[in-house]
């Protein structure tokens, strides 16, 4: 004669188990003591609300490089605008093309991984990790963080001259000489562009930059 | 244990007929207290078929049991499905004849055993990944339950069920992102949980972070061959998603604002949807809050 060992903790074992498979091998099979059914349906409640997903391994820290929406969004817009601006200074069309980051940690790390093997033209791209300071190396393109926006008035001051494209991400940053400025429209990420002030800096813009622009300013 | 309870129930209440007469009844039973349950199976299924026996609780019991048994017995899933389904069936029929009670309680505890049964196989199968068979014997564990007792109370059961398998969807489809049709389903499964029950805090987070984790995924997958209107259009869809998400991971917030996931998950989504204020705010709230 067999003894029945169906009970109902024993189908919320066996659901428990279907989610912590993978995490533990803890629990097993028809273990039939009443604490393991307790655990069970408390570790069921935990993995239920709490699936590996991509929020899962996320700490107090600054977000994860490949969590970061804005900064994806962003490498690629810098990438694009690259590759559809002209910059008139012979000395800007030879050797590596530099971004220089200052702040956005999580760009940078975005553009050294989808990036830093592509070319602008000829140019191999370079992408560097620059000091937060206003006393800038020589880059093509220089991207400024929000964490950093205290650094621009000198920045401007030091790069007015330069053949360097500035590029920011605050209210404003069009007057006071950004050539592009990440805005935000509509919960999506667009750009903004002044036409005056890449003329400063004797770059050309160009048309389909201009025309999928969210704003230009002649 | 059962089994030997039912033979001397059996035994004892058939004994003054099992005197008078042999007839199929009797060879069953003593086939199947002899453990020969193929014949016992072929001896009841006629008896039962018979004017005399077709009505007789004691003859649908034994019928449940040796099916019962020869379900134990089974070593493949399709054939163990359609005799545990014939000894239910029979168990049903003897309960239901049974006016005077005498065997009521047996075939009771064997059907709840057997009803039992399905809904550790569903979980079996959600555990191998396996929605169809989970899906397939959580509707017989649903039908044998209500056969029983149509007020049957499933929903907490019901609730267990489509929680886990959109668990089970959602890492389905995390193997395999171009399985759209897995993200579908998990939404779905965690949708069915919400309109069971709107305060499944589980149920709306699972569905927000499935939503915000679809959107998220589109933006990883751009590269440098996209140029900036496809980023436009990706963002817009991926906007969607968060704007999916967003709803649902504030129920989830509402419902435990002290859960620092769900202000970890509102932070993301914010920031994905470009509202840095409200990203930010939340991403406050999350750094105060003390670990869990």
């Amino acid at each position: 004669m067999q003894k029945m060992s169906s009970h109902p903790g024993e189908a919320m074992r066996l659901l428990c188990r279907v989610v912590l498979n993978s995490c533990t091998k803890a629990m097993r099979l028809g273990a039939k003591s009443t604490p393991g059914a307790i655990a069970a349906m408390r570790l069921l409640r935990i993995v239920l609300v709490t699936p590996v997903f991509l929020f899962a391994t996320v700490p107090q820290q600054p977000r994860e490089a490949e969590k970061d929406t804005t900064a994806i969004l962003q490498a690629n817009y810098l990438y694009n605008i690259a590759k559809l601006v002209e910059w008139k200074d012979a000395e800007m069309r030879s050797g590596n093309f530099v971004i220089g980051i200052i702040g956005g940690a999580n760009l940078y790390q975005e553009l050294i991984k989808q990036y830093s093997t592509r070319t602008i033209g000829k140019q191999p791209i370079e992408v560097r990790k620059l000091p937060r300071s206003a006393d800038v190396e020589k880059c093509h393109i220089l991207f400024v963080g929000r964490s950093d926006l205290g650094l621009l008035p000198e920045i401007y001051k030091k790069l007015q001259k330069e053949p360097t494209l500035v590029v920011t991400e605050y209210t404003g940053a069009l007057e006071d000489g950004a050539v592009v400025n990440f805005v935000k429209v509509n919960n999506l990420l667009k750009y903004e562009m002044s036409l005056s002030n890449a003329q400063k800096h004797r770059l050309v813009m160009g048309l389909t930059l201009k025309n999928l622009a969210h704003h230009v300013e002649e | 244990m059962l089994r030997r309870i039912l033979i001397v129930v059996l035994t004892v209440l058939s004994s003054p007929w099992l005197a008078a007469q042999s007839d199929m009844l009797v060879e069953a039973l003593r086939k199947y207290q002899a453990g020969e349950l193929s014949v016992a199976r072929e001896l009841i299924d006629e008896a039962v078929q018979l004017p005399e026996h077709v009505g007789n609780a004691e003859a649908w019991l034994l019928r449940g049991f040796v099916y019962k048994d020869l379900y134990k017995a089974a070593t493949t899933v399709d054939r163990s499905d359609d005799l545990r389904d014939e000894a239910l069936l029979s168990l049903f029929n003897c309960i239901a004849m049974d006016t005077a009670g005498s065997y009521k309680d047996n075939a009771a505890q064997a059907y709840e055993f057997l009803t039992r049964s399905y809904f550790n196989d569903a979980a079996r199968a959600l555990n191998d990944m396996d929605d169809v068979r989970a899906l397939n014997v959580f509707a017989k564990y649903k039908a044998a339950a209500l056969r029983r007792d149509p007020q049957s109370d499933l929903h907490s059961r019901e609730i267990e069920f489509m929680n886990a398998l959109g668990t089970v969807y959602t890492k389905r489809f995390n193997q395999d992102r171009k399985s759209l049709d897995r993200f579908d389903k998990a939404i779905a499964a965690y949708k069915s949980v919400i309109e069971l029950d709107p305060e499944n805090y589980g149920a709306n987070y699972n569905l927000a972070t499935l939503f915000y984790n679809r959107g998220v995924y589109n933006i990883q997958r751009i590269g440098a061959d996209d140029e900036i209107p496809s980023i436009l259009q990706i963002q817009e869809a991926s906007r969607e998603f968060f704007q999916e998400a967003l709803p649902f991971m504030l129920k989830a917030h509402d419902m435990n604002p002290s859960r620092r996931e769900t202000l970890l998950g509102l932070e993301g989504i914010y920031y994905s949807l470009q509202d840095q204020e409200s990203s930010d705010k939340f991403r406050q709230l999350f750094e105060e809050m003390p670990q869990e």
